[in-house]
């Protein structure tokens, strides 16, 4: 073997992170061989993204050390990480889809001739490059009337053009149907021929199998280990993504379950029109929903809450049927719902508190037909403030200048004075400290205890472990499990959630 | 309430200033004239306040109001229309105008500023294609009747004043009495309950006195004809008489509340000596010296032309930079020593602030022929109206609806809130006050050109409601900031023609004012945000 053959081609060092509140990654360690397809996993929130992000030069790490070919390097701009021959494809495609193919490629670096662009040149570097990852269509067309496969593809073709050595892949596959992404894992095996290397992010541990020479697993921003081919198996990597305890932060009682408040049977969502959802609630009953990023749970809460359009099944509340076009017709029927983006669409964030919490229930407080009940309004707020102990100088503090915890605990607020009898609540802890999640935890205990009906997506392992009396685990649309308490396990939840059977 | 104040401070400066450099600015027909635009804008003013609250937009109201213009002589005097029917005709054409632009917006999910914007091209088009560009008008008929409407007078500020009175200290009177019977709470509430209504009722029962000296005085409301008859019922017109011995004795009254400011300014400066006197110092000598510079600008008013330097040619440039920089030094150095004195004393230094600055406004206006003013008829119909919008936006359900969803729609949504049709409702409000607005203003002119009747109106409207505090990308804005905003707008645009500013700078000096009042605005806004140090970002 050769010199040059030994020393890694990319590697970090000792990689921190941090951003206001959170420590995204602690002392992180990669290394990146020459012509090897190198997978990074871990749960949401592991650190992936922002270590990629780093190597791309998206952002700079608060500490450590990044070295290419053995030499140390300071990536400080997506151009720096380019010049040295490292691409990111995001997951989210970056094509102009009203430019076409070849303009797409050399956006931003286009070849001049006499100061103009150099059309001739572009279309034969194009489709140099297009050949390259097999794709056959003319430069000239428009970028938008390709296929999301094949828009993958000319995302790749554009990082060649740049001779990356390195090219970043964060869920290549998300949105791509079964055959492209077979066609893209060619691609890939090809292009590891020709000794490019590449980072490969998916959660789809089978594809991970199929793929990767090595797999590097990130948990809670930290290296939780590596697994060299021989070793990458299905279980063996679940293991490695989870593998910690629960500490005793979830004071779970049981309760009788009650008679079922949320009946759901047969519901079609715009996000996955050809899947159904089947489940129901029970009076007293904390029920998670797992799965991964994309797997339609919010689709589902927000369809359940008259949101989204339902394009079929049928929605029963304490046994009666209902219709939900709008939110309205939800919140007349007891449900509410605490959405994932609290500052988006829980809150009006520059409003004050008492505006925010009395929002859904100045209708029901209204006088004379049309006037707001102030006083109503007051005394609410002040319950609220009192009951969900929100930190705030006044019920007049604009909503902005709460900390993340305490705008939750307004948004909860908000339903709680509408007495609910469905509480749907969309990862209601992200974003915020230990303390307001454990009052947030206790919080959905005391409802419970009173009878209302909890449905919570999490994708935080531990709070489903510790919160749910039954999970529910979808993956790409539909329901691949349910779990009773007994049954729960990180294990048996990341299987179903990642499209593995459930063998318990 | 800040943005109010700020925008109230910027006309008080205009008129003073104003004043100071011209008798015409305050002569009572002057006075009149800018109180009958400013209303007639502002009444357009608080209907597009309620689209841009929503984060919308309505750019077609100058061309409602030209079609309506058009349309309302056409129905009364070429078809003969009774008057009922010829306005429920134009002012249900603007409510299908209203309903047209909001259904668009909200169900087609097309951007305000394009319907709207074809809404200004389509109902110009109409306008002339039905009056086939011909001047339209109502003749001398409709003089002592419909036209009232928009130019009668039909009482003084006096009896303006002695309502203003009774109302202030009523409701002054009325907190006093409730804020006494509990003074538990800290020194502060104690203060903040009985001084401030205290004051009240005394600046009220000043208020009484001074219109009522004139009321007593052979003050005279009479019928000056038919407004409107539906059916049996009519709707009489009225006007007002002004007796000659009345004229003197509210003067009398407000040069007398004069002698209330030093009874302020003493009880100010004892409670600033009580707390800590060191940081007004400072404030209140460069007030001192900044009045002694107006004192001066305004001899300088009266030299002769050639006196100045570089010449005559010069000589009306340096009065008016004079006059409008030593009082701008002059408000600023006074709003500079109140913003101190609240800060060093809460409100026990408001209630003497208060009191000094009420008192002062009265005797400064005492100085002017205002008190003899009669009041136009819109003014009334603007505060009706201004009252109306205030209580819909801040005491129903659905003025809070549309604050929140010009926030954050999304939020507002998920809060089960039916989004939709409250913007659809505030595209309604916008047009129609654009229709009451297109009659009055048609009413006012008696000859429209349908080619220009109503241009640029959306522009001043949209500038009144973004000076008086509403920001254009929603959720923002007050009715009594939009109120004001237009009279600065007539103010300015009075003051540019009196002082002899050539007309020809007319818009761009409009235009400055209008930037430097934002900019103000925005720099304000980001101070605050500075000092409330957010636990967030």
């Amino acid at each position: 073997m050769t010199d040059a053959a030994e020393t890694p081609l990319l590697s970090v060092h000792r990689i921190c992170k941090s951003f206001p509140g959170v420590r995204a990654l602690h002392e992180v360690d990669l290394t990146l061989n020459r012509g090897e397809v190198l997978a990074v996993i871990g749960e949401n929130g592991a650190g992936k993204s922002t270590l990629m992000k780093i190597l791309a030069g998206v952002q700079l790490p608060d500490t450590g050390e990044t070295r290419i070919d053995g030499r140390p390097v300071v990536i400080d701009s997506v151009h720096t990480a380019l010049d040295h021959g490292i691409a990111l494809i995001h997951q989210e495609l970056n094509l102009s889809g009203n430019l076409d193919v070849g303009a797409n490629i050399f956006l931003g670096r286009e070849p001049r001739r006499f100061g103009l662009i150099d059309k001739q040149k572009i279309r034969e570097e194009s489709k140099r490059v297009l050949s390259l990852v097999g794709l056959d269509v003319s430069p000239d067309m428009l970028a938008g009337s390709l296929s999301i496969g094949r828009q993958q593809l000319v995302e790749i073709a554009k990082a060649l053009s740049v001779d990356a050595r390195v090219i970043i892949m964060d869920e290549p596959t998300s949105s791509l149907s079964s055959g492209e992404s077979q066609r893209l894992f060619e691609v890939i095996r090809d292009l590891r021929e020709r000794g490019v290397s590449i980072i490969y992010i998916s959660h789809r541990l089978g594809e991970v199998k199929e793929l990767a020479n090595r797999v590097c697993v990130l948990r809670d921003g930290e290296n939780a280990g590596d697994l060299s081919s021989h070793e990458i198996t299905h279980a063996a990597m679940v293991q490695m993504m989870v593998g910690r305890d629960i500490s005793q932060f979830y004071a779970r009682q049981s309760h009788e379950p009650g008679e079922r408040l949320l009946e759901v049977q047969g519901l079609r969502t715009s996000a996955h029109p050809e899947r159904e959802l089947s489940f129901s609630v029970r009076a007293g009953e904390i029920v998670g929903v797992a799965g991964l990023v994309g797997a339609g749970r919010t689709e589902m809460l927000r369809a359940l809450f008259g949101v989204d359009p339902i394009l079929g099944g049928t929605v029963k509340v304490a046994g009666r049927p209902i219709s939900l076009n709008s939110s309205r017709d939800a919140i007349n029927a007891g449900l509410a719902l605490v959405p994932e983006d609290r500052k988006g669409e829980g809150l009006v964030i520059e409003m004050p508190v008492r505006s925010n919490v009395s929002l859904a229930s100045l209708r029901r407080n209204r006088r004379l037909g049309i006037f707001r009940n102030a006083v109503a309004e007051r005394t609410d707020t002040k319950l609220m403030i009192d009951q969900l102990k929100i930190k705030t100088p006044s019920a007049e503090q604009t909503v902005r200048f709460l900390s993340g915890g305490n705008q939750q605990k307004v948004v909860i607020g908000k339903w709680l004075s509408m007495s609910p009898r469905v509480l749907l609540l969309d990862e209601p802890t992200r974003g915020i400290d230990i303390g307001a999640k454990q009052e947030i935890y206790s919080l959905m205990e005391t409802l419970a205890a009173q009878g209302v009906a909890v449905l919570f997506v999490s994708s935080e392992m531990e709070e489903i472990l510790g919160m749910s009396d039954r999970t529910l685990v979808m993956h790409e649309g539909r329901m691949t499990g349910e779990l009773t308490r007994d049954q729960l396990s990180e294990e048996a939840v990341m299987q179903l959630a990642t499209g593995g059977a459930h063998t318990a | 309430m800040n943005k109010i104040l700020g925008i109230l401070l910027l006309l008080v400066f205009v008129c003073i200033g104003t004043t100071l450099l011209t008798d015409a600015f305050v002569k009572p027909f002057n006075m009149q004239n800018i109180v009958r635009h400013s209303a007639l804008y502002g009444i357009i003013g608080v209907g597009v306040a309620m689209v841009i609250i929503t984060g919308g937009i309505d750019l077609s109201i100058g061309s409602v109001i030209g079609l309506v213009g058009c349309l309302l002589p056409m129905l009364l005097v070429d078809r003969g229309w009774s008057v009922p029917k010829s306005l429920a005709a134009v002012m249900l054409l603007s409510l299908l105008i209203g309903l047209t632009h909001g259904l668009l917006i909200t169900k087609m999910r097309l951007q305000p500023f394009i319907v709207t914007l074809c809404g200004l091209l389509v109902y110009r088009g109409l306008a002339r294609w039905l009056t086939s560009d011909q001047t339209k008008g109502f003749g001398s008929d409709f003089n002592d009747s419909l036209r009232l409407l928009a130019i009668g007078k039909p009482c003084s500020v006096a009896f303006l004043a002695l309502l203003a009175g009774v109302g202030v200290t009523l409701w002054c009177g009325w907190r006093l009495i409730r804020g006494r019977s509990g003074l538990a709470g800290s020194d502060e509430a104690k203060t903040a309950r009985w001084q401030l209504p205290a004051v009240g009722v005394v600046l009220g029962l000043l208020l009484i006195v001074i219109g009522g000296s004139r009321f007593a005085m052979g003050y005279q409301i009479e019928s000056a004809g038919t407004l409107v008859s539906l059916g049996p019922l009519d709707f009489p017109a009225w006007t007002t008489r002004v007796h000659p011995d009345a004229v003197g004795l509210p003067r009398l009254w407000m040069t007398r509340a004069g002698w209330l400011v030093p009874v302020g300014a003493v009880w100010l400066t004892v409670v600033l000596a009580l707390r800590s006197p060191r940081p007004i110092v400072f404030p209140v000598l460069l007030a001192i010296a900044a009045a002694g510079l107006v004192w001066a600008a305004t001899t300088l008013v009266g030299w002769p032309d050639d006196q100045f330097w570089l010449g005559p040619a010069w000589a009306r440039t340096w009065r008016i930079m004079t006059v409008f920089s030593s009082l701008g030094l002059l408000m600023a150095s006074l709003a500079w020593l109140g913003r101190r004195a609240v800060r060093i004393a809460g409100t026990a230094a408001t209630a003497p602030l208060l009191l000094t600055s009420g008192c002062a406004i009265l005797w400064l206006l005492g100085k002017t022929p205002l008190g003899e003013t009669l009041v136009p008829a819109p003014l009334i119909l603007l505060m009706v109206l201004a009252f109306v919008a205030s209580v819909f936006l801040n005491q129903t359900i659905y003025g809070r609806y549309l604050l929140a969803l010009g926030n954050n729609e999304e939020a507002a949504r998920f809060s089960g809130i039916n989004t939709d049709r409250m913007i659809l409702l505030a595209y309604v409000l916008c047009s129609l006050a654009a229709g009451l607005g297109g009659i009055l203003f048609a009413l006012d002119t008696n000859s429209i050109q349908p080619a220009s009747h109503g241009n640029f109106y959306e522009l001043y409207a949209i500038a009144a409601a973004v000076l008086g505090g509403c920001s254009l990308r929603g959720g923002e804005g007050t009715i009594l900031g939009v109120v004001i905003g237009a009279a600065v707008m007539r103010v300015l645009y009075n003051s540019i023609n009196l002082i002899g500013i050539p007309s020809q700078l007319e818009f761009a000096i409009i235009g400055l004012v209008i930037l430097l009042g934002v900019i103000a605005d925005e720099a304000v806004k980001r101070m605050a945000a500075r000092q409330s140090q957010s636990p967030e970002r």
